[in-house]
C-alpha cells in the first residue's frame, strides 16, 4: 500500500513540470521578423495614440496581421507556432517524400545523366545537381561544373520545404534561416571548374597463384587519377546598375512557371471563411485585438499565445480538421520558398539587362604548359538590339619562367576583347537567326612556353631538330589579333537544335606566327528537348 | 482626387467604400527593395464573380479599375517582391490616399472588398 502511494507521488512529482507547462500558456512571438516588427509597431501606435481615430487606425493595421486575406504569412506563422510537435512530424514526412522522389527521378529529367552520376556518387552532390546548386556540361573529354554560391542555398531551400529559408520569408518557428544580405553577397560569387576526364591511367598486374606452364593469373589494379583540374574560374560581381520596375516586369513576363503560393493562400482564406460563416472568426478577431491591446507589455507574448490557440479552435470548429489546418499552413510556408526562388531569378534576369561589372580570376593548368593566372574585368551591357560584352585582362605565370628564355617574365600577356550579340531574329515561326561579332587582342609580353620531354612527344605537335636535353620550348612574343563573325540558326525553344557557322581570322596564334583564316560549322542537338514536354505530363 | 475610404463597420479593415463611383487607382509604395503587381494574379470581380473589364496597369506598381454605384467588388492583388525581402505599402494613388494594407515578404497577395 505504502509502495503504491509512493509510486503515485513519485509519478506526480516527475510529470508535474509537463502537466504544469501544459496548463500554463506558453509565450510566443511571430516567427517571422517582419510580422513581429509590424505587430510591435502597431501595438505601440495604439498605446501612444492620442485620439480615437489613431487608435482605430492602429487596431485596423493590427487586425490585418491576423487575417489570412491580408497577411497569410503572419497567420501561418502563428498557427505553426502553437503546433510544434505536429509541425515537426509533418516536416519529417515531407523530407522523406522529397528523398524518395529524388532517388526515383525520371531518366528524362534534364540533367539526370550528368557529371554527378558519372563522376561522383555522393547523394548530397546528386541532390545539389538536381536542384540546381551546380550545373555541369560536358564537351569532348572536358566536363565543366559551375554555379554561384547562393545556388547551394537555393538547392537546400528547395528541398527543405520551408525549414531552411531566407529569414524574410521564414514562417516556421525555430527553423534555420539566412539573412537576405548574406544571400545577396553569396549571389555575387560564382565559380566554374573544368575537369579533364582524359587522364592517362596505368594498370599494374600482380601475379596471383602459381604459374601453369607458360600462363599465370594476375590481379590488375588501376592507378592514376580519373580526372584532373584543367581550369578553375571564380567571378565576383562588383557593380550593376539597379533595374527599374519595368525591367522587373519584363523579366516576370518571361517566366513560364506558375507559383503554388496563390493557391495555398486561397486555401487558407477558405478555411478562415468557413470559420466565419456564422461570424465566429470576426468575433474572435474583435476579442483578440481587445485582449492584445489591453495586455501589459510584459504579457503580450503570452496573450498572443492564448489568442492564437483560440484562433485555431475557431478555425477547427469551422469544419477544418486540425491536421488539414497544419498541412495548409505548411503548404503555404513551402510555397513561399519556391516563390522567393522565382523572385530571385526575376531579379537576376532584370539585373543582367543592365550594365554589369565583374571581376574574374582564372587559374589555368593547360596541358603541357606552365600554369598561369588571369585577372579579368568584364563589363556587360544590353541595348535594345545588342548585348555587348567587353573585357580587359592580364595573365601571369604562377612561377617565374626559366631565365634562359629570352624576354620572359612573370607577366605572360595583356588581353582585350569585345563581343556584340544581336538579339535573335525570327526568320519564320520555326527558324531563328542570331548574329554575333567578336574581336580579341592579346599582347604576348612573355613568350608562350611548352613543357616537353623529347622521349615522350606532345600529342599533335612534332618538333624537328630539337635538342635532346630541351625541357621547355618557347615561341616569339608579339601581338595577336583575332576576329570572328558568327551566325547561329536554331529552331524554336522546344526544338533543341542549333547550327552555328563562323568565320575566324587571326594574324597569328600563341604558337604559330603565321596568319590564318578559317570557317567553322557545327551542329548541336539537345536530346532533353525530345522528352522535356513529356516529362511534365 | 481620392475616392476610397475605409469602411468603419468592418473590424478586419479589408472593406473600402468608393465615393463617387468611377475609376479607382491603387499604388504600391516600395519601402525596401521593389514590390510590383503580378498582372496575372491581380483582378477585380463583381458580385456575380465576373472579372471586370476596363482594368489597367498604368505602371508596374499601379492598378486601375472602374466601379459603378451600388456595386460591390472583390479586389484580389498579387505581388512580386524583388528581391524577396522587399516590403511595401498599398495605398490609393492620390495625395493622402487611404492605406489599404502593408505588403510583407510573406504576403504574396491580398483580398479586399470594394463597395461603390
Amino acid at each position: 500500500m505504502n509502495k503504491t502511494l509512493l509510486g503515485i507521488l513519485l509519478l506526480a512529482v516527475m510529470t508535474w513540470p509537463v502537466w504544469a507547462s501544459a496548463q500554463q500558456p506558453r509565450a510566443i512571438n511571430f516567427p517571422n521578423g517582419q510580422c513581429e516588427a509590424e505587430f510591435e509597431q502597431y501595438l505601440n501606435d495604439y498605446r501612444n495614440a492620442t485620439d480615437d481615430d489613431q487608435r482605430a487606425s492602429a487596431k485596423t493595421s493590427l487586425a490585418q496581421l491576423f487575417d489570412a486575406k491580408t497577411q497569410a504569412g503572419c497567420v501561418v506563422s502563428l498557427i505553426l507556432a502553437v503546433y510544434p510537435n505536429q509541425v515537426r512530424a509533418n516536416l519529417f514526412l515531407g523530407f522523406a517524400t522529397v528523398a524518395e522522389k529524388q532517388t526515383g527521378s525520371a531518366s528524362s529529367t534534364s540533367g539526370t545523366t550528368n557529371l554527378v552520376s558519372k563522376n561522383f556518387t555522393s547523394r548530397a552532390l546528386s541532390v545539389a545537381n538536381e536542384y540546381g546548386a551546380l550545373t555541369s556540361s560536358t564537351s569532348g573529354q572536358t566536363t565543366t561544373v559551375s554555379g554561384s554560391l547562393d545556388q547551394l542555398f537555393t538547392a537546400i531551400e528547395h528541398a527543405s520545404k520551408g525549414t531552411f529559408v531566407e529569414c524574410a520569408i521564414k514562417t516556421i518557428p525555430g527553423v534555420f534561416c539566412v539573412r537576405s544580405g548574406a544571400l545577396s553577397f553569396l549571389g555575387r560569387l560564382s565559380y566554374s571548374a573544368s575537369l579533364d576526364l582524359n587522364q592517362p591511367s596505368t594498370i599494374t598486374g600482380t601475379a596471383a597463384g602459381t604459374a601453369h606452364g607458360s600462363t599465370q593469373q594476375v590481379t590488375g589494379t588501376q592507378g592514376g587519377n580519373s580526372f584532373a583540374l584543367s581550369q578553375f574560374t571564380s567571378k565576383f560581381f562588383i557593380w550593376a546598375q539597379k533595374p527599374s520596375e519595368k525591367d522587373f516586369l519584363n523579366a516576370l513576363n518571361t517566366q513560364t512557371e506558375s507559383s503554388d503560393t496563390p493557391a495555398a493562400r486561397r486555401d487558407l482564406v477558405k478555411i478562415q471563411n468557413l470559420a466565419d460563416k456564422d461570424g465566429a472568426w470576426q468575433v474572435w478577431l474583435t476579442e483578440a485585438l481587445q485582449a492584445l491591446v489591453s495586455a501589459p507589455a510584459q504579457t503580450v507574448s503570452t496573450e498572443l499565445s492564448v489568442q492564437t490557440k483560440k484562433l485555431t479552435t475557431v478555425l477547427i470548429a469551422g469544419g477544418t480538421p486540425e491536421q488539414d489546418l497544419i498541412k495548409a499552413a505548411l503548404k503555404y510556408s513551402a510555397s513561399l520558398a519556391e516563390t522567393a526562388q522565382a523572385e530571385r531569378a526575376i531579379y537576376d534576369k532584370a539585373a543582367w539587362d543592365k550594365p554589369i561589372l565583374t571581376f574574374e580570376y582564372d587559374y589555368n593548368t593547360p596541358s603541357n604548359q606552365p600554369t598561369n593566372s588571369t585577372f579579368r574585368l568584364i563589363l556587360g551591357k544590353s541595348t535594345k538590339s545588342w548585348k555587348i560584352t567587353g573585357n580587359v585582362a592580364g595573365s601571369i605565370y604562377n612561377s617565374t619562367p626559366s631565365s634562359s628564355i629570352p624576354g620572359s617574365g612573370r607577366l605572360r600577356d595583356i588581353q582585350f576583347g569585345v563581343e556584340g550579340d544581336h538579339n535573335p531574329y525570327a526568320l519564320t515561326n520555326y527558324l531563328t537567326a542570331t548574329f554575333s561579332a567578336a574581336y580579341y587582342y592579346q599582347n604576348q609580353e612573355s613568350p608562350a612556353i611548352l613543357n616537353v620531354t623529347p622521349s615522350s612527344p606532345i600529342s599533335g605537335i612534332s618538333f624537328t631538330g630539337l635538342s635532346s636535353s630541351a625541357t621547355q620550348v618557347f615561341t616569339q612574343k608579339g601581338t595577336i589579333h583575332v576576329g570572328q563573325l558568327k551566325l547561329t540558326l536554331s529552331g524554336n525553344s522546344s526544338s533543341g537544335w542549333k547550327f552555328p557557322i563562323a568565320i575566324t581570322g587571326s594574324n597569328r596564334s600563341e604558337l604559330i606566327t603565321k596568319s590564318t583564316i578559317g570557317a567553322q560549322v557545327g551542329i548541336s542537338y539537345d536530346f532533353d528537348s525530345m522528352f522535356s514536354g513529356k516529362s511534365k505530363q | 482626387m481620392c475616392v476610397l475610404t475605409a469602411d468603419p463597420s468592418d473590424p478586419t479593415g479589408t472593406t473600402f467604400l468608393v465615393s463617387p463611383a468611377g475609376l479607382v487607382t491603387i499604388k504600391i509604395t516600395s519601402l525596401t527593395g521593389t514590390v510590383i503587381f503580378s498582372p496575372k494574379g491581380t483582378t477585380v470581380t463583381d458580385s456575380s464573380g465576373k472579372q471586370s473589364s476596363g482594368t489597367s496597369f498604368p505602371a508596374p506598381d499601379t492598378y486601375s479599375f472602374p466601379t459603378s454605384a451600388g456595386q460591390a467588388y472583390t479586389l484580389e492583388t498579387e505581388y512580386v517582391c524583388v528581391p524577396p525581402n522587399s516590403t511595401g505599402r498599398l495605398n490609393e494613388a492620390c495625395a493622402g490616399g487611404v492605406k489599404l494594407a502593408d505588403i510583407l515578404s510573406t504576403t504574396n497577395g491580398q483580398i479586399f472588398t470594394i463597395k461603390a
